[in-house]
């Protein structure tokens, strides 16, 4: 059984939808199982990334609301190629 | 005639439309300028008020700004270009301006941006100012899928000279090609 690894992708200062952008072009390197912690500072993000893992089967476990960040945690879902 | 929509979320549905029409744009978008696009399209749709803005006041303020004020304003710029010159493309017109000058200041605002991101990112934005056309096609496909909106033959014209929009130059053939077709028709009837 492959295990799964946690990544970690910096997204500050990225403005949206770059955010989603880089999480999508991540968790294409990725394996099913593995968890993706992104990193953002543009807001937006907490609305498109979850956007996004509802469309490509990959599940947000959770998002952590910091003052100036916030931290989706994602695991990816089968790889839709 | 309205559209059966089967896809089960906004997202889904936005990424539908847009790889549906960049096939009838004869577009061939990669996964991150179909990205943006859809997350361009979906962030208008909830605020359409961004599209009301006074992009040259904007550009200009984005010049005095520094940091991420900066980044923000240049991005706000190109995106709206964007959407003028793609779904509203009859709007450049009434404010007395070429339609190619959205797709000038939306491409120096998005190139402005490759020039001041860090690396990784500007390659994007690069891509996004140098495929400005391509992009801008896309959207007058969607456009296009409402027979009342289709881009009227003389607009199609100015923006096939201007900016090489393929999209606009099929719509200028197709135009000429209908109008050679009634010619013929009506002098065989005669």
């Amino acid at each position: 059984m492959a295990r799964m690894t946690t990544h970690n992708l910096d997204a500050r200062n990225l403005l949206c939808p770059m955010p989603v952008i880089k999480a999508q072009d991540a968790v294409a390197k990725l394996s099913s199982g593995d968890v993706l912690e992104v990193t953002c500072t543009d807001p937006g993000a907490a609305h498109d990334i979850p956007a996004w893992c509802r469309v490509h089967g990959h599940s947000v476990k959770e998002i952590k609301q910091g003052s100036n960040e916030l931290v989706v945690i994602i695991e990816v879902g089968e790889t839709d190629g | 005639m309205s559209r059966l929509v089967l896809h089960p979320t906004s997202e889904a549905q936005w990424q539908a439309l847009v790889s549906e029409a960049a096939q009838a744009a004869d577009c061939k978008l990669d996964q991150d300028m179909e990205s943006y696009l859809v997350f361009l399209l979906m962030r208008f749709a909830t605020r359409p008020e961004m599209a009301e803005r006074v992009m040259a006041l904007d550009y200009l303020e984005s010049l005095n700004t520094m940091g991420s004020q900066r980044f923000e304003q240049l991005r706000d710029v190109g995106d709206q270009c964007l959407l003028y010159s793609g779904l509203f493309p009859a709007h450049a017109a009434r404010k007395h301006v070429s339609v190619d000058y959205y797709v000038g200041m939306g491409r120096t605002a998005y190139h402005q941006l490759s020039e001041v991101l860090q690396h990784s990112i500007a390659a994007l934005y690069q891509q996004i100012a140098f495929g400005f056309v391509h992009l801008m096609d896309v959207l007058h496909a969607i456009r296009a899928m409402d027979s009342e909106h289709r881009l009227e033959p003389v607009l199609a014209y100015e923006l096939w000279d201007k900016t090489g929009s393929r999209f606009a130059e099929r719509v200028v053939r197709d135009s000429v090609d209908s109008q050679a077709f009634f010619a013929k028709s009506v002098k065989i009837f005669h």
